[in-house]
């Protein structure tokens, strides 16, 4: 014991002791869920009855003629052109959604503190605590395309899709970047420009409705929404298989806006970090914050 | 005398006003008229913290303890002055400092958010032992020693929710029992415990931490009898300004009364009245405990 006086604490450093800690929040969230265990369980089972739910609510709407106006649009080679449609969108906006809330979450909560002063680095601690999230979502990603394809959904994989969707997931991290960066001074728990998002996200992106079959100024809306885009590529490459060039003119701005959102979102990030420690209320709970 | 681990040198913080009201028109038109004044939270605090001592950290709701404390920790940017843990700048050189010394936040801060409700005490200290990147061949050893010294052993595999909120408290003492960080900073860590749990916390600080681990312990405390009992020195603080420091008993010495309580009192200058309170006060001195902790009522 004497040998440690003065001394600076042995510890472990490098890679192998990030995925140490990255595999100890995992186990930890993981412990703490299935510590819960009837309302884990139900918690599958509301996941593949809600997915069974869209894919029924799908299958028996099968307007003819708007699912005529969606396959042609889509190029959507399925035999029940609305039931890709709607299936991919909410595959999609399920995937997508892997970058959200993760940085807010962190950062907000009143054990940032520790982890602050933890050698572990933030993006470890940033990943680990989002790491049973994850694992969630791809669960649910699987339990859509495997009750999808039961109930005939097409589904290509290709390189184009894989892009799509990288290109989405980062979309949403950043927005969450952005986010973090008002909520930490705030502590609203909601920005203006995510809040508009989510306020349209259903209506206008396409997930449910077509958007050229809504009214014109909800077009207009959907015009500025970036999931719409994500929605739509999506679509044109796992139910179309559209090659990558075909869905290029689409997919470079909405990789360049994502760029630049990203930018934008860090610096704000940045400032919003920086002003919640003069202000001295980083790690003060957000609003609605509950354990 | 080897170098201090901790050494402020005038350390100062000034808050910006609170926001008021959702919209903020109040806010924006009271800065253009130049109403809206700083609070001042901590005023040129200048002290050593020196190596194998628990120096204590005092004064009334709103001094400016945590402030200083989060200041230590890279949470709060001082708006003036300097502080250095082990010879590094607590701002600017923050990364060096991580692992080299932690932070318990017994008061303002809780503690569930790194002890997992629903999971056992040891998975709990095994998860803290990566976090800090304790050795793997360590581990089982700096768990059990923590647990024998806290007398946690039976608890072991019991979940942190269950435990009883003195013992959930005593068990933040394990961070720095496991760490092992040469310094401390242990914010109102016997804030919520009885008084034969909080004895065996000073014995647990004063023995284990300090004479055994050989760390140094910055403790605030509003308890004084825990501050004679646990402190080498005491630094006094004053709506943000050092007040007295020196031990117990030479302050105690120095302001003419016989027990440090009456002496802390006799400093700090005031006794509440009944039905007093410490509100958000009017400009001008007064204790204040808005502003989420840090000294509010103190306008400069």
């Amino acid at each position: 014991m004497a040998a440690q006086q003065g001394m600076p604490p042995s510890r472990m450093s490098g890679f192998r002791s990030e995925l140490n800690v990255f595999y100890a929040f995992f186990y930890r969230s993981l412990v703490q869920q299935l510590s819960f265990r009837s309302w884990f369980v139900m918690r599958i089972l509301g996941m593949f009855v809600g997915v069974t739910t869209y894919s029924i609510f799908a299958k028996v709407v099968p307007s003819t003629e708007i699912a005529a106006q969606i396959a042609a649009q889509y190029h959507l080679t399925g035999k029940n052109p609305f039931l890709d449609f709607f299936l991919i969108g909410m595959l999609v906006q399920n995937m997508v959604a892997l970058g959200s809330a993760g940085i807010s979450g962190l950062v907000n909560s009143p054990f940032y503190p520790y982890y602050h002063a933890s050698p572990t680095r933030l993006i470890t601690v940033f990943f680990g605590n989002n790491a049973f999230r994850y694992l969630w979502v791809i669960i649910e990603t699987f339990a859509y395309i495997a009750v999808g394809l039961t109930f005939g959904m097409t589904f290509y994989m290709n390189f184009g899709f894989v892009l799509v969707l990288v290109t989405g997931i980062l979309l949403t991290f950043s927005l969450d970047l952005l986010s973090a960066g008002w909520n930490i001074i705030t502590k609203t728990g909601e920005d203006p420009l995510n809040w508009f998002l989510d306020l349209f996200s259903r209506l206008v992106t396409g997930s449910w409705i077509p958007v050229q079959n809504l009214p014109n100024w909800l077009q207009a809306i959907a015009a500025v929404h970036p999931q719409r885009y994500v929605n739509d590529m999506a679509r044109l490459t796992i139910g179309g298989n559209a090659p990558l060039r075909e869905i290029w003119p689409q997919l470079g701005p909405l990789m360049l806006i994502t760029a630049v959102i990203t930018v934008v979102g860090y610096r704000a990030f940045k400032y919003g970090f920086w002003k919640a420690r003069d202000e001295g209320t980083l790690g003060h709970a957000m609003s609605g914050f509950r354990r | 005398m080897s170098d201090p681990v901790l050494h402020s040198v005038e350390l100062t913080k000034f808050f910006p006003p609170m926001r008021r009201g959702i919209v903020g028109i109040r806010d924006l038109m009271d800065t253009f008229r130049k109403k809206r004044g700083k609070i001042k939270a901590l005023n040129k605090v200048t002290f050593d913290v020196n190596r194998g001592e628990v120096f204590g950290l005092l004064g009334p709701n709103g001094a400016g303890k945590t402030t200083f404390c989060k200041i230590i920790a890279d949470l709060v940017i001082p708006t003036s002055g300097s502080a250095q843990v082990l010879g590094y700048d607590v701002i600017k050189e923050h990364k060096k400092i991580v692992g080299k010394m932690i932070c318990v936040f017994g008061g303002e801060i809780a503690m569930w958010g790194v002890f997992a409700w629903r999971m056992s005490v040891y998975r709990n200290l095994k998860f803290i032992c990566d976090l800090w990147k304790v050795p793997r061949s360590d581990m089982e050893e700096r768990i059990s020693f923590a647990l024998d010294v806290l007398g946690l052993q039976q608890k072991r595999e019991e979940w942190y929710q269950k435990l009883s909120g003195g013992t959930q408290q005593k068990l933040y003492l394990a961070l720095p029992l496991i760490v092992r960080a040469p310094m401390i900073l242990l914010d109102e860590p016997t804030v919520r415990v009885d008084v034969i749990t909080r004895r065996e916390m000073h014995e647990i600080i004063k023995q284990k931490l300090c004479k055994e681990l050989g760390c140094t312990v910055l403790l605030t405390t509003h308890n004084m009898l825990e501050a004679e009992r646990v402190c080498d020195r005491v630094a006094i603080l004053r709506q943000g300004e050092i007040a007295e420091i020196g031990t117990p008993k030479e302050i105690a010495a120095r302001v003419g009364e016989s027990n440090f309580e009456d002496a802390f009192i006799k400093v700090v200058g005031k006794v509440p009245e009944a039905g007093e309170g410490f509100g958000f006060g009017p400009p001008g001195p007064g204790f204040g405990g808005g502003h989420g902790g840090h000294g509010g009522g103190r306008f400069h």
